[in-house]
């Protein structure tokens, strides 16, 4: 902190005070805002420390080689890729539909879009069941007329996760394809090139790093993804308990083993953050 | 010389309205004649070469190429840019930047359904005719600003286009490469069988590149003709500062001109004979409609001179220049080695003095002085 005594000489020095002085115009910082900040970070980060600290480091190996939670972890892995492509299938189609100048009525889908983003994913997960279930409005006559039933298998899950991370997806090809420019389409089109031609020659490349970007953090999303398929797709192991609802119940059982998975979804969640760095955090 | 403009391959009436501006123009194109569109920012330009590629629909007029309507709502005709048959050079040529300067080449060939290698095979012909064959894998943003226009000169050309648009192709170059650029691009164009159209506001990058001139103020065209048509007769304001002259506006009547300020200039008058073969020559060049009979007698025309043919004197001069006028140095300009004075008065106009003069005669801003230009050195011509 500067003392009331060097403004004084940070005005005769002029223009040749340095970076690290540059604060010091405005006087100093004050400590009202200082302290809740410090708290603020001190509450983001202490909780994962303390799962560092508590972690059973010796027994990690065998605790993450347990056939429960490499069945959990498999799982995770497979409905979490499987639901990152599902929302690329759809989301990047809707991601480019919001984009069009000619859309009627683009706000009122781009705010339904970001609805799973504020709902609670219980919530997310009980509407899926009244839409998907043996009995729900879809899933009723889907099974009368094949026999099939989503809840509870590993569709459900992969469903689930995918309604809680679409709108990721959706959101961030979005600002990609709004940041491109439009102009290599014009370009395109007078090189002979149709919308379909264009869309996957020149667009998708053009957007690619904010799809990957999009991509991951779709991944991440439906990999944390709990409330929505507990409630859709139920625990059942091998088939529909995936990483979160594992930690949740072996919190129960075995307090050390769900301190080692949460370890796995951090290390996950912290690789997830680096992968992104360039275009995320940095602007922040 | 002016190739006939009745055969034109290119016929259009580019008719765009939004609020506050309207473009309305009308073009013909011969094929193999290069033809630029000259104007200031904003007069309209770049709307009538999205017009004309598609980018952009006419409100009104139409659009023909070889005889085959591209545009026209009259009769609801809109042919989209990638049906059309034209090849567009952007202002900052738009290269995809995840593909090779080879696979921009032969990206309008793969549309058009060519297969892989017999398109690349293709691409590769027209880099190498722009001398570019050795950075056929190298990307846009690896490739000189000159090397990236030629990779875009390559792109449009490559699908044959019976039309070609080319939308400020130097604008992006600095000063020492465009010269350079320059000269090739026309060598490229008069390659170039089909029609060309460059927009430019570059009256030199207008006059080397093109056979013939367009130019458009607020969305009209308020002048046509040869560049040399142009650039020795300009018709208005704008054109005359491209050009480097200064113009004024007047009634003759004998060998004398009439100024707006009450002021009269004198000038050669040129026989009879060789004023109708003059504007015979210049074919259709005054678009703006003649005023044969104007009020007050005497027939509305334009006057046309050099800075350097006005001298610049502190006293009236004795002697021979009858057209002598006081006024007052409001700007002074360095200008070529020269020096370029701004003199307001009853007859407003640009001189252009050496240094030396400039010193001997002390002229500051301010200064009151007398302007004089010969007779036999103004040009005098229909508005």
């Amino acid at each position: 902190m500067q003392g009331d005594d060097s403004a004084g000489q940070d005005q005769g020095r002029g223009r040749r005070r340095r970076g690290g002085r540059e604060g010091a115009t405005l006087g100093r910082l004050p400590m009202l805002l200082v302290i809740p900040a410090g708290l603020a970070l001190t509450y983001l980060v202490a909780p994962l420390i303390a799962l560092l600290l508590r972690a059973p480091w010796p027994r990690l190996p065998e605790l993450l080689t347990d056939p429960t939670a490499l069945t959990a972890l498999r799982l995770s892995l497979v409905t979490a890729t499987a639901a990152t492509g599902l929302c690329l299938l759809l989301g990047v189609p809707l991601a480019w539909l919001l984009t069009q100048p000619r859309l009627p009525g683009r706000s009122v889908v781009r705010a339904l879009v970001t609805v799973p983003l504020v709902l609670p994913p219980v919530v997310g997960g009980v509407a899926l069941l009244l839409l998907l279930g043996r009995r729900g409005v879809l899933g009723g006559p889907l099974y009368e007329a094949t026999g099939i039933t989503l809840p509870f298998s590993t569709t459900a899950v992969v469903l689930a996760e995918a309604f809680v991370a679409l709108p990721f997806l959706v959101l961030s090809v979005e600002g990609a394809l709004r940041a491109a420019d439009r102009r290599y389409e014009e370009a395109a089109a007078t090189l002979g090139a149709d919308r379909w031609t264009t869309f996957w020659r020149v667009t998708m490349p053009l957007v690619a790093p904010g799809i990957a970007a999009g991509a991951v953090l779709s991944w991440a999303r439906a990999l944390g993804e709990f409330g929505a398929t507990i409630t859709f797709a139920g625990s059942f192991p091998g088939r529909t308990q995936t990483m979160p609802l594992a930690v949740y119940l072996a919190l129960e059982t075995d307090p050390d083993a769900a301190i080692a998975l949460s370890l796995v979804l951090l290390t996950v969640s912290v690789a997830t953050l680096a992968l992104l760095r360039d275009r995320w955090v940095s602007r922040l | 010389m002016t190739p006939s403009r009745s055969t034109g391959e290119l016929a259009a009436r580019l008719v765009v309205r939004r609020p506050g501006f309207a473009l309305e123009v009308e073009l013909e194109v011969a094929s193999g004649e290069v033809v630029a569109l000259l104007g200031p920012n904003g007069a309209g330009k770049t709307t009538a070469l999205r017009a004309l590629a598609g980018l952009q629909a006419l409100d009104a007029g139409w659009v023909r190429l070889n005889g085959a309507a591209l545009d026209d709502p009259a009769a609801e005709v809109f042919i989209p840019a990638h049906q059309r048959p034209i090849g567009v050079v952007f202002q900052d040529y738009l290269l995809f930047p995840h593909l090779s300067a080879l696979d921009n080449v032969a990206f309008g060939l793969r549309c058009r359904g060519t297969p892989r290698a017999q398109a690349r095979t293709v691409a590769l012909s027209w880099l190498r005719r722009m001398g570019l064959s050795e950075y056929a894998h190298a990307r846009p943003r690896a490739l000189s600003g000159g090397q990236a226009q030629r990779v875009a000169l390559a792109r449009a050309l490559a699908t044959d286009p019976a039309l070609l648009l080319l939308d400020e192709p130097l604008a992006a170059l600095d000063a020492a490469t465009r010269v350079a650029v320059r000269a090739e691009l026309r060598h490229h164009l008069a390659d170039f069988a089909g029609c060309a159209i460059v927009v430019t506001h570059d009256p030199l990058d207008a006059m080397v590149l093109a056979d013939r001139l367009v130019v458009i103020e607020h969305g009209r065209v308020v002048q046509r003709g040869t560049p040399a048509q142009v650039a020795s007769r300009p018709l208005t304001p704008y054109v005359a500062r491209l050009v480097g002259l200064n113009l004024l506006r007047g009634w003759a009547e004998g060998d004398q001109v009439r100024l707006p300020g009450g002021a009269t200039l004198t000038f050669v008058p040129p026989e009879s004979d060789t004023t109708r073969k003059t504007e015979q020559e210049s074919g259709g060049v005054p678009q703006v409609e003649a005023d044969a009979g104007a009020p007050e007698g005497g027939r509305q025309v334009l006057v046309a001179f050099r800075p350097a043919a006005v001298a610049v004197y502190l006293e009236p001069p004795g002697g021979s220049p009858r057209n002598v006028w006081p006024g007052t140095i409001t700007g002074i300009d360095p200008h070529h080695g020269m020096v370029r004075l701004t003199v307001t008065g009853p007859v407003p106009l640009v001189a252009e003095v050496s240094t030396a003069a400039m010193a001997d005669l002390k002229l500051t801003i301010g200064a009151r002085v007398y302007v004089a230009v010969k007779a036999t050195e103004v040009d005098v011509y229909p508005a």
